[in-house]
């Protein structure tokens, strides 16, 4: 049994923290909490806004095997050595969500759930929300057998069935995880190959547990009282339906971009377009990780990236001092 | 063999530091070892502010073991608060030691305002890091309002419970056996739709 020290939410003073910053970093992730590590060792005068997730969507990965230095390690323990690593070089996290943002006289007023900080620089660090499906069942049963964490709820499907929907690295490694708990487990997946790493890809559809659903859609969640009972599939054989006790979404995620749709420019995935990597079509405004259009979402390219936005911003307050 | 290293202690000395006000914390259990109360042994011995209190309880039904913080009798733990759940103890603690304000103007306006009582639960599991801010906010709700009761239920160890409240995912929070909300979400969002729902039901 493990003890985590981890106690960041102590920060959370709702109400007291209003007030005027160089920098305001948004998020809480791995480019966040990189951000934060450079822009307090730089000396900035930073607030970090970690929203109601901290550690982000690499909390909720249950190993992380890519991360150079660490041959496996749990995302939450990644994402905690950060944290740790941030407070202690002294950067200064609020538990608070942003809801809006505005220019105001060539500053940036950053709105929280419960306070409002003016800034000079904003990075955008914001991460992605898991994205959904839209099927019928899905929203009825969410938490109730469908879930986007396998970390958080595998143990509520001990030795019973589960589906995965899916093929990217989430999915498998979400899927590895799983495996060791549940009796079966289905893996569908809209293409005839998945897209995760190969090595992880063959030890998930290797393993004896797995029934594979190629080329084949989630088209509906069914379930009773008491929650999910199955699934129907869409497959090359036409409409399935497989009985499950639980439902894994990792169907992609969505851009947590809602809250800066006046401040930078987004594609048409609603992530913010970058320019040489970390800048965005504001000069005050820097964005690192999976909320931008970069491309690749990894831990390693998102703390790359936040380390680069700090330096950014510390270069344009040097240049202006 | 300590459960906390010395690393971790340093850490939550340093946290503790912050801790202004004495804080008394219960822990109910069942006769015998119990892991919980060797944790916070170890806790107790990094603050003089932390006064711990150990009761053995023979009763069946009840759900051990509990931690209590404070003497309100009303933030509490049920289960053993391991991983995650850890930091939610943690803060909690020191919460409790603390003068300092820890909601928002709305949300203390809101439990002033409360004309019944509400019992919050919420549902973890040790291996969810998303769980702890909505644990720590019911319990700040309870700290701050006489009228709130606020248990964070360890879902693996109350099985019974938890097919009761319908948990097959984490955080849930259920509130009055009326109102229940999935997943970590802002206290903003949580309150404002608690006080819709308070609205409608009366």
């Amino acid at each position: 049994m493990s003890f985590k020290v981890e106690i960041g939410l102590v920060d959370s003073g709702a109400g007291q923290t209003s007030g005027s910053y160089q920098l305001v970093i948004a998020g809480g992730g791995p480019a966040a909490l990189s951000a934060a590590i450079y822009a307090a060792r730089y000396g900035i005068r930073h607030v970090v806004l970690e929203s109601w997730k901290p550690g982000g969507q690499a909390a909720l990965t249950a190993e992380i095997e890519n991360y150079p230095g660490f041959s496996s390690i749990a995302g939450s323990d990644l994402t905690a050595a950060m944290k740790k690593q941030a407070l202690e070089a002294g950067a200064v996290f609020r538990m608070e969500t942003v809801e809006g943002t505005k220019e105001i006289d060539g500053r940036i007023l950053v709105k929280t759930d419960s306070a409002e900080y003016t800034t000079e620089y904003l990075i955008i660090a914001t991460g992605a929300a898991p994205a959904t499906l839209g099927v019928p069942g899905e929203d009825k049963y969410y938490g109730r057998g469908v879930s986007f964490c396998a970390t958080c709820d595998a143990p509520f499907f001990k030795n019973k069935r589960a589906v995965v929907v899916g093929g990217g690295d989430s999915a498998v490694k979400e899927a590895l995880h799983l495996i060791h708990v549940v009796s079966e487990l289905g893996l569908v997946h809209r293409r005839d190959k998945l897209r995760a790493e190969p090595y992880l890809a063959k030890k998930l559809v290797d393993h004896e547990k797995v029934t594979t659903y190629w080329n084949s859609h989630l088209a509906e969640v069914t379930g009773d009282d008491q929650g999910v009972t199955g699934v129907i599939l869409d497959t090359p054989e036409g409409r399935k339906h497989i009985d499950t006790d639980g439902v894994f979404l990792y169907v992609g995620t969505i851009p947590a971009t809602e809250p800066f749709v006046s401040l930078v420019e987004l594609d048409r995935k609603k992530a913010v377009v970058t320019r040489n990597i970390v800048g965005t079509s504001n000069p005050r405004v820097f964005a690192a990780g999976d909320v931008t259009n970069n491309g690749f979402r990894q831990v390693v390219t998102a703390v790359s990236e936040g380390a680069r936005c700090s330096a950014a911003v510390f270069d344009l307050l040097e240049s202006k001092a | 063999m300590p459960l906390l290293s010395d690393e971790d202690k340093k850490a939550i000395r340093g946290h503790f530091n912050l801790i202004t006000e004495n804080v008394t914390v219960t822990l109910t259990k069942a006769p015998g070892k119990s892991e919980t109360e060797t944790i916070l042994n170890e806790l107790n011995e990094l603050s003089t502010k932390l006064t711990l209190i150990v009761v053995e309880s023979k009763k069946e039904s009840a759900m051990l073991p509990s931690v209590s913080i404070g003497s309100t009798g009303r933030i509490l733990f049920r289960g053993t608060p391991s991983g995650y759940e850890f930091s939610s103890l943690l803060t909690g603690i020191i919460d409790s030691g603390r003068t300092e304000k820890t909601l928002s103007d709305e949300t203390m306006a809101f439990l002033n305002n409360l004309q019944e009582d509400i019992h919050i639960r919420v549902f973890v599991t040790p291996t969810c890091p998303h769980c702890p801010p909505s644990v720590v906010l019911a319990h700040r709700m309870a700290a701050y309002s006489d009228r709130v009761i606020a248990e964070a239920i360890e879902a693996n160890e109350f099985p019974d419970l938890s097919r009761k409240y319908q948990v097959q995912g984490v955080p849930r929070t259920v509130i009055n056996e009326t109102y229940s909300v999935e997943g970590s979400q802002p206290e903003s969002y949580l309150v404002e739709g608690l006080k819709k729902h308070m609205e409608k039901q009366s």
